[in-house]
């Protein structure tokens, strides 16, 4: 029995051996991979260029597509048009200090108002607020119409203004041009910004990933029936960058405090990024968490319904963890599909402000407007609240 | 009070590229003493900037303090509307011993400069770190052997135009 066992080891043990050495190897490709994917995007957000940002996010009330479609000559020079559900919202042109902005739909201005909770906020500044800019917390206090807060006695706001589709010009309220410690920015809050940090956010995407692969068919480890990107196709020069994602974290998990660790943007990401002439051409996200519903049910021992669909199952898992997420100080996970298209990589791009503005502060929108603004700008966004708010059917 | 705060500021700069060293490797060419690092002399410097007088500073004493410095010749400028300061401008040029072409080399001395992990941005074809003080933005900028740190008041209103008009000095 002893010499008919033996062969069978000796062959286990180099079947242990070749899948060790494989999956070392795996390891070295994935390095190279990302340090790849990593100098295409350094070669990519150095360029001038057109971009389409869309994004689609799922709740229980349906799908919510958002579009971002703008050009970029450099850091300081953007324009950028946002559209809702394929509706004309916003247009926005940053030039320097200068921003100009008009609402081609004046209905959706809510979404972009600045909040009530800091007043600290404002834009400009060279790549953020400095850290000297608190002027406190501020409530809104006694809201007073759309010509108070900040206007020029006489003269239109720029809530007034915006409310009629015209351009408003801020000569120094350009947008912080990124989230820094200052910036209350979450995800979804300013689309144009999610564009404009679209390269920050996959570099933290890697950053989450248990690895970057390029993608490969016939990799043992490839599950077709998972994949919910395009394949490149033949010939194209178009190298596939594909993020794995880390398991869901075990229900008895806690962090360095005494909370219970919960399932993280991260664990139900799946990302693509595609790659031409060493550089990113384009960027695809799926926040997939109907792939992960048994894991959610095994480890949290939970049964969810039978007679629902996946897609209302994963809007209810999620509405669910994002309470436990919330409450526990962290950002919500955002189901979405996002794709984040580049062209016309290099060219020559050039930005030009509105002729046809009207000088005002737009303190009153999120994250943009003089820091010197922003208590005003509050005061600004609270009386177009209400003003909708008063509106039949507002 | 302003004078202070320049004082300040070179002195922080100067700190900086001392230990900017830490990034070298293998130089054969010893730091300069900090007080011999000379004055720079930039020529053809605009008189003011964005409507922002522009005037040389003397750091020397600030310099003196520095025992080792990996450069050669400094200038710190003030940018001023009326008596007030809005901005500094510090122009440096590296000695020999620093391998200014070195991302490593570049990411130290950055990285040693403001309060906050610095960003990169593409304006025009340059590129520039932003940074953070306190209650100012630095920006931070290479150009062959030269360093250019912009230092602006956190509530000047116009502090991307500047920076993109101080990026067409040189020296």
């Amino acid at each position: 029995v002893t010499a008919v066992r033996a062969p069978w080891r000796r062959i286990a043990l180099c079947g242990l051996l070749v899948v060790g050495t494989l999956g070392l190897s795996a390891c070295n490709g994935a390095t190279d991979a990302e340090k790849r994917l990593r100098e295409a995007i350094r070669n990519t957000e150095k360029l001038s260029n057109t971009f389409l940002y869309t994004e689609t996010v799922h709740d229980k009330a349906g799908d919510h597509e958002t579009d971002v479609r703008g050009l970029v000559e450099d850091d300081f020079r953007y324009k950028a048009r946002v559209a809702e559900d394929g509706k004309p919202v916003l247009d926005e042109v940053v030039s320097d200090d200068a921003l100009a902005v008009r609402f081609l739909d004046p209905a959706q201005m809510s979404r972009f108002l600045r909040k009530p909770v800091k007043a600290n906020q404002g834009g400009s500044g060279v790549g953020g607020n400095g850290n000297g800019n608190s002027q406190g917390l501020t409530t809104p206090g006694s809201a007073g119409n759309l010509g108070g807060a900040g206007a020029t006695p006489g003269e239109p706001s720029a809530a007034e203004l915006l409310a009629t589709r015209r351009w408003v010009l801020d000569p120094a309220g350009a947008p912080s041009t990124f989230a820094t410690a200052n910036t209350d920015q979450t995800l979804g809050d300013d689309p144009i910004a999610d564009a404009r940090d679209a390269f920050a956010y996959v570099e933290r995407a890697i950053n989450e990933a248990v690895r970057v692969v390029e993608f490969n068919p016939e990799s043992l480890e490839y599950r077709k029936d998972e994949d919910p990107f395009p394949t490149p196709a033949p010939h194209s020069g178009v190298t596939r960058y594909d993020f794995e994602r880390p398991n869901l974290p075990k229900a008895s998990q806690t962090g360095g405090g005494a909370n219970q660790v919960t399932p993280d943007t991260r664990h139900f990401r799946k990302m693509s990024v595609y790659v031409k002439d060493k550089r990113v051409i384009k960027v695809m996200e799926k926040i997939d968490v109907e792939s992960r519903l048994k894991d959610l049910a095994e480890i949290y021992d939970t049964k969810f319904p039978a007679d629902r669909s996946k897609a209302e199952l994963a809007a209810i898992a999620v509405e669910a963890l994002n309470v436990i997420r919330t409450g526990q100080g962290q950002d919500p996970i955002r189901m979405r599909d996002m794709e984040f298209s580049l062209k016309d990589l290099g060219t020559d791009v050039k930005v030009d402000m509105p002729t046809d503005t009207t000088k005002g502060s737009l303190a009153l929108l999120q994250n943009r407007g003089r820091p010197a603004d922003a208590a005003n700008g509050v005061l600004e966004a609270a009386a177009v609240r209400a003003q909708a708010a008063a509106r039949p059917g507002g | 009070v302003t004078a202070q705060r320049l004082r300040c500021f070179g002195a922080v700069v100067a700190a900086a590229l001392a230990l900017a060293g830490c990034a070298r490797s293998g130089a054969s060419v010893a730091p300069t003493p900090g007080k011999a690092v000379k004055t720079l002399e930039i020529g053809n410097l605009p008189p003011d900037l964005l409507g922002l007088k522009l005037a040389p500073e003397n750091v020397s004493d600030d310099l003196a303090k520095v025992p080792a410095a990996f450069i050669d010749a400094l200038s710190l400028y003030s940018l001023r509307h009326n008596d007030l300061v809005m901005a500094t401008l510090q122009v440096s040029r590296f000695n020999a011993g620093a391998d200014v072409n070195a991302e490593k080399f570049r990411q130290t001395v950055v990285n040693q400069i403001g309060a906050s992990a610095p960003r990169t941005v593409r304006l025009g074809a340059s590129t520039v770190y932003l940074t953070t003080g306190t209650k100012q933005s630095i920006a931070v900028w290479f150009k062959d052997r030269y360093l250019f740190v912009l230092a602006t008041r956190a509530d000047y209103d116009e502090p991307r135009t500047l920076l993109r008009k101080a990026l067409e000095i040189r020296p």
